[in-house]
């Protein structure tokens, strides 16, 4: 069940692994809600007082959401650690405790299940962490659209 | 209300558990260790306060200058502002505003060219994570050593008495009938628990199961002898009590790893034993002893405090192991043909054989074979003398054990002088409680031959017994019937292996040498890890 929650929730590829997401060259993945419950994705170009920029992955296009319509947004700034092979892992070493299984294994089960989870969250941050003046360190230009570039100039350049 | 009020109480108390405190400050650590935040992104407008904001910064940071014209230059190494050219200096990875890699350059930017400067100190950002899941990681280890290669360690063994109730099992005064592992096979055992001068008229014993077993109880008493200053009481192998007032202590003893006399000549715990042959687990080894003593001393008794090492318990859980998921099938199955007694005399028992004493006859020139000791267990020591058959006339008594490498641990020999024969009183307890509170059904059980006390893991009861006399010093020593049921543990299941078994029963010699390798891997360990460790055991309760 975890697993399938885990996977369900990967972040694209283009993301770098925690440890190097400091090098990334490009702008986290976001996922925004608007008013009517659409939902929309794609890597933040940039954000200002009255829009946001997002490029889709899937169609290949930067699409601009005023800010005004978006009701809650998440965004995922690098590729988390995964742990979830040490939840089986560490389950399967509590077999060798014997009675005090009783005791390790709801230890063990309950620790890596949040060690997973606080991995896979950790480098997730919403709304409610972020204001929208925050949103923009996330943003591939954090100081706006650049002068002189066209929306539909940007692409995303992967090697 | 009551129910809702017994259920709090219920809580209250395992809060008070020293595993549970524990577990929750483990739990605590490692959940506080997992959920370390990540830190964010850090953006400067201003050069001033970027650099202001990085001398600052432990760990010396990367920097991105996200250029006007949309390009990127990230600095993943040293860099430097230079504040009179108003430049940024370094080598860099250079992008386009699609992020194209433009290539990794020694680059100088005008200050002016950059739109914003981003950095931030990622030091180690999983260490929490890394942090909780190695220090779990350590202690299911080095629990898992302590179980698999040591179950008595996590689980004890048979029932286990204390003078000292809150002694643990590394100061047991006693455990009783450790062969019993089934009805058929109940037995009396009886353990020395020395001399005690009782100040009072009761005397108390406190018997826990301290493992994952059933004791079945039928009988437990005190057998009591007053004493004078230099007067003891020691207990033979065949049962037979000898009162000595004279004890010679050890001049010499040889084996192979050299001169042991000191490690062996007084009671201080600190034991000799050898490692076992790894080619063959019941290659046997000796040990030579000499003593002076008076010469007109002629009725004389060899004096061991004695125990075993871990190895026959190794065997017990083995044997376990190999029936897998037929263990209830296979006892019932020996318990109805009367084999279990046969299987644990004639079989492993007999190939490992006794501690055999020989005493060297002077007139013959050969070593004549006394007797032997044997008790099972390596928990409680083994306080026993053997009267010796042999006349020793002369000053100098030689005495030669023969014992099998690795099974025996032993703390003390001494020579005693056997002055008489003598009868101990045998006392039944007169008081037995349980949990701080009087447990007169626990009592009846134990003084009715027809019934059986019932101690569940972790259970607790302390027997006192009323002495004939006050103020008056006594040998005691500690008799108790019954036998115990092992508890299969889920592991053991996967270790069934049927022919193993049946080599073990029928063919001890052989199954002795082919286990020799596997035993030597779990030896390594076993021995420093169960006399360094202590653990607790959850409460089970039958009658509730």
């Amino acid at each position: 069940m975890l697993v399938l929650v885990l996977s369900s929730c990967a972040p694209p590829r283009y993301l770098d692994k925690v440890k190097e997401s400091h090098l990334s060259q490009y702008g986290g993945y976001i996922t925004l809600f608007n008013n009517d419950g659409i939902k929309m994705t794609g890597e933040l170009i940039a954000v200002s007082a009255e829009k946001m920029v997002l490029y889709s992955l899937e169609v290949g296009e930067c699409y601009e959401v005023p800010t005004s319509s978006v009701r809650r947004y998440e965004i995922i700034f690098a590729a988390p650690e995964k742990y979830g092979w040490a939840i089986p892992t560490s389950a399967a070493l509590t077999l060798s405790h014997g009675f005090f299984a009783i005791l390790t294994m709801p230890i063990n089960l309950l620790t890596t299940t949040i060690v997973s989870i606080s991995a896979n969250q950790s480098t997730r941050l919403t709304h409610n962490d972020l204001t929208l003046n925050e949103l923009k360190m996330y943003a591939r230009f954090p100081q706006g659209i650049p002068e002189g570039v066209e929306l539909d100039e940007i692409k995303q350049f992967s090697e | 209300m009551n129910i809702q009020r017994k259920k709090s109480f219920k809580i209250l108390k395992q809060l008070k558990n020293p595993w549970v405190i524990s577990s929750c400050l483990i739990l605590s650590i490692l959940l506080i260790q997992a959920c370390q935040p990540i830190e964010m992104r850090q953006n400067y407008k201003d050069v001033n306060t970027l650099m202001h904001e990085a001398k600052n910064m432990s760990v010396s940071p990367y920097l991105k200058a996200h250029l006007k014209n949309g390009d990127v230059l990230i600095f993943d190494g040293p860099w430097s502002v230079d504040t009179v050219q108003v430049m940024v200096k370094g080598e860099a990875m250079c992008y386009d505003f699609n992020r194209k890699f433009l290539g990794r350059n020694e680059v100088s930017v005008n200050i002016d060219k950059v739109a914003i400067f981003e950095t931030n100190s990622i030091d180690r950002p999983e260490k929490g994570r890394i942090t909780a899941l190695s220090i779990l990681a350590g202690l299911d280890v080095a629990l898992g050593i302590v179980c698999v290669t040591n179950p008595k360690a996590c689980f004890g063994s048979c029932p286990t008495f204390y003078v000292n109730e809150n002694d643990n099992f590394h100061f047991a005064d006693a455990e009783g009938f450790s062969n019993a592992i089934s009805p058929s096979m109940e037995y009396f055992d009886i353990d020395a628990i020395q001399k005690h001068k009782i100040s009072g008229k009761e005397f108390s014993l406190t018997m826990k199961n301290e493992a994952l077993e059933t004791h079945c109880v039928n009988n437990v008493k005190l057998l009591a002898y007053p004493t004078e200053r230099n007067e003891r009481v020691y207990q033979a192998p065949n049962n037979q009590f000898y009162l000595s007032d004279k004890v010679y202590e050890l001049k010499k003893a040889e084996s192979s790893e050299g001169d042991i006399t000191d490690l062996i000549a007084s009671e201080d715990r600190k034991e000799r034993f050898s490692l076992a042959d790894e080619k063959n687990l019941s290659s046997k080894e000796e040990i030579y002893l000499s003593f002076e003593k008076d010469a007109d001393d002629e009725d004389l008794g060899l004096f061991l405090n004695f125990r075993q090492t871990l190895m026959t318990t190794y065997f017990i859980y083995s044997a376990m192991g190999y029936m897998g998921d037929e263990v209830g099938d296979i006892f019932a199955k020996l318990e109805r043909d009367g084999q279990a007694h046969k299987m644990l005399k004639g079989g492993l028992k007999k190939e490992l054989g006794n501690l055999d004493v020989y005493v060297w006859d002077e007139n013959e020139s050969i070593w004549v074979l006394q007797d032997g000791f044997y008790e099972t267990g390596p928990i409680a020591p083994n306080r026993q003398v053997l009267p010796l058959s042999t006349n020793c006339s002369g000053k100098e008594v030689k005495v030669k054990l023969v014992l099998n490498k690795g099974l025996w641990r032993i703390d003390q020999v001494a020579l005693a002088r056997l002055n008489k024969e003598v009868k101990p009183f045998e006392l039944n307890p007169s008081f037995v409680s349980s949990e701080g509170k009087e447990n007169n059904q626990a009592k009846l059980d134990v003084l009715n031959p027809e019934r059986h006390l019932i101690s569940m893991p972790g259970n607790q009861f302390e027997f006192t017994f009323e002495m004939p006399e006050e103020n008056q010093e006594y040998e005691l020593f500690l008799y108790s019937k019954g036998y115990y049921l092992e508890w299969m543990r889920s592991q053991w299941l996967a270790e069934k292996n049927l022919l193993k078994l049946r080599q073990m029963l029928e063919n001890p010699k052989r199954y002795l040498k082919a286990e020799a390798k596997a035993y030597k891997e779990y030896e390594q360990t076993m021995e420093h890890e169960f006399w360094n460790s202590k653990v607790e055991t959850k409460t089970y309760s039958y009658y509730e």
